[in-house]
This record gives C-alpha cells, sequence and structure tokens, in this order.
C-alpha cells in the first residue's frame, strides 16, 4: 500500500519537459521583432513604396524564415505587405527592401556587395565586424543579449534614410 | 405523603433503567444491521446511539460509526473527493481512538483508517493529475495526512511532502502559463511550492528540475506573447528580463542535472538556456550530451 502511494506522486518526476517554444524559435522571434520594427524607423525611396516589402532570408535559417511568415500575415510595413523570401544563393533578379544574411552563409562580404550593387536593400548581419564592412546593421551579442550594431553611412549608401530614433538603442558603428 | 416516596422512587429508577436499556437496544440494532450490510438503516441506529449521554461515551458507538459510514462512503461517495461520509468516519474514528484505552477493537478502528487514508491520497493525486483542482487536491493531500498519522504515529511525511508539493507547484504552473497576465498570481504560487520542497530536501532532482522548468519558461513565453509592434526600448526590457530569468533557472537545471546526469529532459533545458543565453560553446556541449542520453548511451 506505502508504494502504491509513493508511485501515485511519483509519475511527476522530471516529466513535463520544457516549453514547446523551442529557444530558437524564441530567438528568431527577437530578430523578427527588430527587423520589423527596422521597417519604422527607416525610409525607403519612393519606387520601394509599392508592391510588396520584401526581406530576403539567405542561407539555412528555419526557425528564422518561419517567425518572419508568421510576421507577414499580421503586419505591413505602412500600406505595403510583406514578402519573405529564403534564398540558398544569391539571386540578382530579385528586389529585396531587407536581406538577412545568416551567420551559416558562406560568403564574402564583397560576393553581398555586387548582389545588392544598384539597389536599396537594408543589408543585415550577424557576424562580428560586419558592420564595420558593409553591413548597415549587424547583430552581435552583448552580456548575453541579443544587441545590434548600427551603421548610418552603409544605410545611406543604399539611399536609404535612418531616424536619428533608432540610435538610443544601437551601437553605433562609424 | 410518606407513603407515596418510595413508590415514586421506584417508578424513576424503572423509568431510567427502560431508557439506558433502550439507548443499548440502538447499538446492537446497528450492530445487527450492520452484520446484514444494511447500512442505511444502521446508521439510523448508530446516529441515535451517538447523541445519547450514555452511549457517546463509549468507543464502540463511534466504532461502528465510522465503519457504517465507511461502507456507505464506499457504496454511494466512492468517486466523490469532497464526500461528507468519509470525513465523518474518519471523525468518527478518531473519536473510537480518543475513547479507546486498549481495547480489542483499536486495529479494527487503524484498519479503517488505514482505507480512508488510502483513499485520501489517491483522490490528492487525482485531483492534481487529472484535473488540475488543486483545493481538492490540497484538501485530501492533508487529510491523508491526518487519517494516516493515526495508522503511523512515526510517519515521516517529508519526502511524500516534496513530491505533493513538486506535483502542486505544476498545477500551479499550469494556470500560469495560461494567461500569464491574468494568472500572474500563480506563478509566484509554484515558486513556493518548488521552494518549500526546496526546503525540505534541496537535492531532489525534480524540484530543482521544476523550478528551473518555471523559470525557463517563463523567460521564453514573454518573448513568445510580445507583439510584434512593440516599441523597441520596452521590447529591449523584455530581452533583459527573459535573461535574467533564464541565468536564475540556471543554477537550479545544473542542479538537476547533477544529480541525474543522465536525464534528457535536463539536458534538453541547459542547452535551451545556454542557447537563448548565447553560449554557444556550452549549447552544443549540452545538445551532445543530450542526443548520447536519447540514444541511451
Amino acid at each position: 500500500m506505502k508504494q502504491l502511494i509513493f508511485v501515485l506522486f511519483g509519475a511527476f518526476f522530471l516529466s513535463g519537459k520544457v516549453d514547446t517554444t523551442s529557444p530558437e524559435s524564441t530567438s528568431a522571434k527577437v530578430k523578427t521583432v527588430f527587423l520589423y520594427n527596422f521597417t519604422k524607423y527607416i525610409d525607403w525611396p519612393k519606387n520601394y513604396k509599392t508592391g510588396s516589402f520584401v526581406i530576403g532570408v539567405l542561407g539555412p535559417n528555419p526557425y528564422l524564415v518561419s517567425e518572419l511568415n508568421e510576421m507577414a500575415t499580421k503586419k505591413k510595413a505602412g500600406s505595403q505587405s510583406f514578402e519573405i523570401k529564403n534564398l540558398l544563393s544569391l539571386d540578382k533578379n530579385i528586389k529585396f527592401h531587407m536581406l538577412f544574411v545568416s551567420p551559416e552563409f558562406e560568403t564574402s562580404i564583397s560576393d553581398i556587395e555586387n548582389f545588392i550593387k544598384g539597389k536599396n536593400t537594408l543589408l543585415v548581419t550577424e557576424k562580428p565586424g560586419l558592420a564595420k564592412q558593409n553591413a548597415a546593421i549587424n547583430f552581435i551579442v552583448q552580456n548575453n543579449r541579443q544587441k545590434f550594431e548600427l551603421n548610418r553611412k552603409n544605410a545611406e549608401k543604399y539611399n536609404l534614410k535612418v531616424s536619428s530614433s533608432l540610435n538610443t538603442l544601437a551601437i553605433l558603428i562609424e | 405523603m410518606k407513603n407515596l416516596l418510595p413508590f415514586l422512587l421506584t417508578v424513576m429508577l424503572f423509568v431510567m433503567s427502560v431508557n439506558s436499556y433502550s439507548q443499548s437496544i440502538n447499538l446492537m440494532k446497528a450492530q445487527e444491521l450492520t452484520q446484514a450490510a444494511k447500512y442505511d438503516s444502521a446508521l439510523v441506529f448508530v446516529e441515535l446511539a451517538a447523541i445519547n449521554e450514555e452511549t457517546s461515551k463509549e468507543l464502540f458507538t463511534w466504532y461502528l460509526r465510522g465503519f457504517i459510514l465507511k461502507e456507505l462512503y464506499k457504496a454511494k461517495e466512492n468517486s466523490d473527493p469532497r464526500s461528507k461520509l468519509r470525513e465523518e468516519s474518519f471523525k468518527s474514528c478518531v473519536k473510537s481512538l480518543e475513547l479507546d484505552k486498549g481495547s480489542e477493537i483499536r486495529m479494527n478502528t487503524i484498519q479503517t483508517l488505514k482505507y480512508l487514508a488510502s483513499r485520501y491520497k489517491n483522490d490528492a493525486a487525482g485531483a492534481l493529475n487529472s484535473s488540475g483542482d488543486y483545493e481538492t487536491g490540497i484538501y485530501n493531500y492533508e487529510m491523508y495526512k491526518k487519517a494516516f498519522s493515526y495508522v503511523d504515529p512515526s510517519m515521516n511525511f517529508n519526502q511524500q511532502d516534496v513530491e505533493f508539493n513538486v506535483v502542486l507547484g505544476d498545477v500551479y504552473g499550469s494556470i500560469f502559463e495560461k494567461d500569464m497576465e491574468k494568472n500572474k498570481e500563480f506563478f509566484e504560487l509554484s515558486k513556493k511550492m518548488y521552494e518549500k520542497a526546496l526546503v525540505l530536501n534541496p537535492n531532489d532532482a525534480s524540484a530543482n528540475y521544476h523550478l528551473a522548468k518555471l523559470y525557463y519558461n517563463k523567460a521564453l513565453n514573454i518573448i513568445k506573447q510580445t507583439d510584434y509592434d512593440m516599441e523597441l526600448i520596452a521590447f529591449d526590457n523584455i530581452v533583459d528580463e527573459s535573461v535574467e530569468l533564464f541565468k536564475i533557472s540556471l543554477p537550479y537545471m545544473e542542479k538537476a542535472h547533477e544529480l541525474d546526469p543522465k536525464n534528457v529532459n535536463t539536458l534538453e533545458g541547459l542547452s535551451g538556456i545556454y542557447y537563448s543565453l548565447q553560449d554557444k560553446e556550452k549549447y552544443e556541449k549540452f545538445s551532445e550530451e543530450r542526443k548520447k542520453a536519447e540514444q541511451g548511451k
């Protein structure tokens, strides 16, 4: 009888797995909130304000693509609906408003520069040092937290106007 | 008048002895009906005995009442975790033991209490495991402890208290996660239960893991529930809060891991925490260990 009594509560020992919202999904959500908010603080040229607002994700990044697709069902960039594209290689025919380069995507920054040359694309990366090179925004980790570097000149190079309000949270890179 | 006094005294004595006899008859009738398994009818007579000044002082009255009520509970309220019949049976058994100075029926009363205790424990587990009815769970667990204390006065409930607090913490935690804003007080209740368990036994793997999980899930959920529209400064504060929750979760998850190194859930928890804290090296280490544990290595 005593054994039965222990077993009754024993079923709860170390059962109850951690949340099915995986940490990868949560991390992707953090980036997605940032990326969505960038559309509010950055102004694209007139010819980019019609049609869909296209966000490209370069490289394998299923969690981020999934989260961006989820955001696209709920939000707009001004009056423009979002369109999310996941590329595994550089396709010159697509016009992107925003291009996120996954850290796993093996390519040189100069290749990416060629890819977006002449376009009004916000280049967002996630590798140390890239904001000093060509990226307008570079995600970094600081004190265990997701932060972002902002290089205003790299944004302006592609005719993008960045609101000074974005400076508050950004780590500014000259 | 002088001649009437003996007569009056005789009448008085006669009335008193008839009254006493009829109360004993009630008890005898109750016993007879009990033996015939006619418990509803038996209850009527034993209740009369229980309210009578004389027979209410007899331990047999209360033993019999406890037994009858137990049988009626089994027949009619077996699936009622708040059964009044069971509660009254318990009270009667306790009363019987209080009057008992070492009689032959003591062991019978203890057996009744042992049965009631097991039913209370079952109902406590049932309330928490299936419906998450924590009030009924708490009530039944407390009654189980009271009843079993009479069965075994030397019983140490510490480890069972640990298990119960963990299960109850889990119930509170589930309520919290359904709506973190509306049910915010359940986070504190859940935390309190796990902390109580850890006071009783700091090396309980389950309590450590569940407390870690509570903070971990809150850390994930506050991000999950954020609207995309949230202003960046406010969102940055949410991210800060999430990181702090992961940091609070970490030592408990590490302790759970130390106590049960091959447990897949704690390994998953650790890899998740380190991923969220952007510690790639430790994330990969525990991911690898988790894979090995899943393969039984």
